[in-house]
């Protein structure tokens, strides 16, 4: 991969609060016109890695490139580039859509952001003068999205983009993030709890645990992780656990308690039945599924 | 250039949100109703000194009600932001403005979109000291306007209008360390409650502790020497200038330099550590 391809890099960057490292050592590419999904539990440092790479916090160690910038100025400069929607929605509450659209467009110096466009973006060309704080959770939301498109930014950073919303608005936001990637070749970063959600999106993946970046999917191995499986439920998980040991090997089958995944085609459902059966361990569920990246992740998490 | 103009555009941020506070204009209104109130207070006792007189009573005060009233009047007009509570309603109004920038994330927002931490700073050290400065000057607008309807002879009204300028400028100081001030607490305790109670307090407290700790200090190293009149003390309080008015009557050389360059000195002192602090602290 050649370095003009990526957008975003961190090199072993780490954030120490209060003597704890809530990132690690994290050493993250994101190429240019990906749809990169960051995923970790709650704690997992995704938020505090993006406020590093944004340049809300400063790394106390290690170092942030943005499209092959690593100099303070020249990142300012891309970061002028930058559309993001970090944790919660910010906007001013007394303010209508339209005067937070402003504000904030001629705070970060976008004089000339199409404000209308971006009303009619986020769907509030009828709001007229509602203060914001009178706005629903989605619409707030929504607003936040707005915000972070405005400028026509190349890199956006999306933290739970779909928080708050109704299953319209989470269509809308997916739709209008696969667009902007597809059409303008945005790149996007986005960091979600709804695996679900993001693996409709997302070409590359980042999983972070504990403050580390454990994995990073991309091209064909993520293609292998929503392979189809056969999944198990047993009444006898130590029984299970030895026959499939001697069965299959390590990478084959997940076992979670007593649920296991075999990733196999549905064709092999009748042989896997009988074979248990043979090795006399209790099932009390045997059925074909289609391969879906959530549950890779959740057994990576 | 194109630093300045978007330096420029943030200002114009801020004064976008700045003139939609409600709070802005609560702070006028009770301006107004102060002002109204004295200027009230002042017609009434006037009235009722001249009562006193014509009817002739033993325990009149030997007074004229053109004394009092002059009297009265100097001090509405020259002490007019003090009279009218301006120094009372900067920092509430400060504390909301800027601790709403917290609290909404806004400023999280402008920092990851590449705004530079201290044009943050800056921008609303430069708002504040804007509004502070229009509130000072609306206030001696009304100072003018009640001593100029005022039942006083020419040559009182050209005396009392005489130190007006002066004032004016002790004022404008104050308000740029009254700003100064406001940004630092604001941007230290990043939080509307704290940031209003602390400066509040600071208003009310901070100068005359600080002016009592180094007046003992003094009286404890200089063992034998006067202090009494030795006002050098009064550089530590960062309010001081605001009294210099007080003094204007009798203002030395010494007097003045201490209380404009006391101010000077705790201008620079508030800024350039709120940069500083500013500049190694993460957003919150």
């Amino acid at each position: 991969m050649c370095k003009k391809d990526i957008a975003v890099a961190t090199h072993g960057i780490t954030k120490i609060y209060g003597g704890i490292k809530r990132v690690d050592d994290v050493s993250l590419s994101v190429r240019k016109g990906e749809i990169y999904g960051l995923i970790g539990r709650n704690g997992a440092g995704k938020t505090t890695l993006i406020r590093m790479i944004l340049g809300i916090a400063a790394p106390s160690s290690g170092s942030v490139e943005l499209f092959g910038e690593t100099a303070p100025k020249a990142l300012a400069e891309v970061r002028r580039r930058t559309g993001a929607l970090i944790e919660q929605p910010a906007f001013y509450p007394r303010l209508s859509a339209e005067g937070n659209l402003k504000a904030y467009c001629l705070a970060v110096g976008l004089r000339s952001a199409d404000i209308p466009a971006l009303l009619k973006l986020a769907g509030f060309e009828d709001t007229g003068k509602k203060q914001v704080r009178n706005f629903s959770l989605g619409m707030k939301q929504r607003l936040a999205i707005a915000m972070a498109m405005a400028g026509e930014p190349d890199l956006l950073f999306l933290d739970e983009p779909v928080n708050g919303l109704d299953p319209t608005g989470i269509f809308q936001v997916r739709e209008l993030i696969r667009r902007l990637n597809e059409e303008r070749g945005v790149t996007v970063v986005i960091s979600s709890h709804l695996l679900g959600e993001l693996g409709r999106v997302a070409t590359a993946y980042g999983v972070m645990r504990e403050g580390r970046l454990i994995k990073e999917v991309r091209g064909e191995e993520l293609a292998s992780l929503s392979r189809p499986r056969i999944r198990v439920v047993v009444a006898d998980r130590e029984r299970a656990a030895a026959a499939f040991a001697k069965r299959y090997a390590a990478g084959e089958y997940v076992m979670r308690e007593n649920v296991i995944d075999i990733f196999a085609p549905a064709e092999k459902l009748a042989e896997t039945g009988v074979w248990l059966m043979n090795e006399g361990v209790p099932v009390l569920q045997l059925s074909a599924e289609r391969g879906d990246l959530e549950t890779a992740f959740i057994d990576m998490l | 250039m194109k630093r300045l103009k978007e330096f420029f555009g943030l200002i114009l941020s801020d004064l976008l949100k700045l003139s939609r506070m409600k709070s802005v204009y609560i702070g006028l209104a009770v301006m107004l109703f102060i002002t109204v109130i004295f200027a009230l207070a002042q017609s009434a006792l006037g009235n009722l000194i001249e009562d006193m007189a014509t009817s002739g009573t033993e325990s009149a005060p030997p007074l004229a009600a053109e004394d009092v009233t002059s009297v009265f009047m100097f001090s509405l007009l020259n002490g007019a932001p003090a009279s009218t509570g301006v120094f009372f309603l900067i920092p509430i109004i400060a504390a909301l403005f800027v601790g709403t920038d917290f609290s909404s994330g806004m400023f999280r927002l402008y920092a990851g979109r590449g705004v530079h931490k201290n044009d943050l700073y800056i921008s609303k050290f430069v708002v504040i000291t804007l509004l502070t400065v229009v509130y000072v000057c609306i206030a001696f607008a009304m100072g003018a306007a009640a001593a100029g309807i005022a039942d006083m002879s020419e040559s009182a009204r050209s005396y009392m209008f005489s130190y007006t300028a002066q004032a004016f400028g002790s004022y404008l100081l104050l308000s740029l360390v009254t700003a100064a001030i406001c940004t630092f607490v604001c941007f230290l305790l990043r939080s509307k409650a704290g940031a209003m109670a602390m400066l509040l307090a600071m208003l009310i407290v901070l100068g005359d502790i600080l002016v009592t700790v180094v007046q003992i200090a003094l009286a404890m190293t200089v063992t034998g020497t006067d202090v009494t009149g030795n006002f050098v003390y009064m550089y530590f309080d960062p309010y001081y200038c605001a009294d210099a008015f007080a003094y204007a009557r009798d203002l030395t050389p010494q007097t003045a330099g201490i209380a404009y360059g006391g101010s000077v000195m705790w201008l620079v002192l508030f800024f350039t550590g709120g940069l500083l602090l500013n500049a190694k602290r993460d957003i919150k």
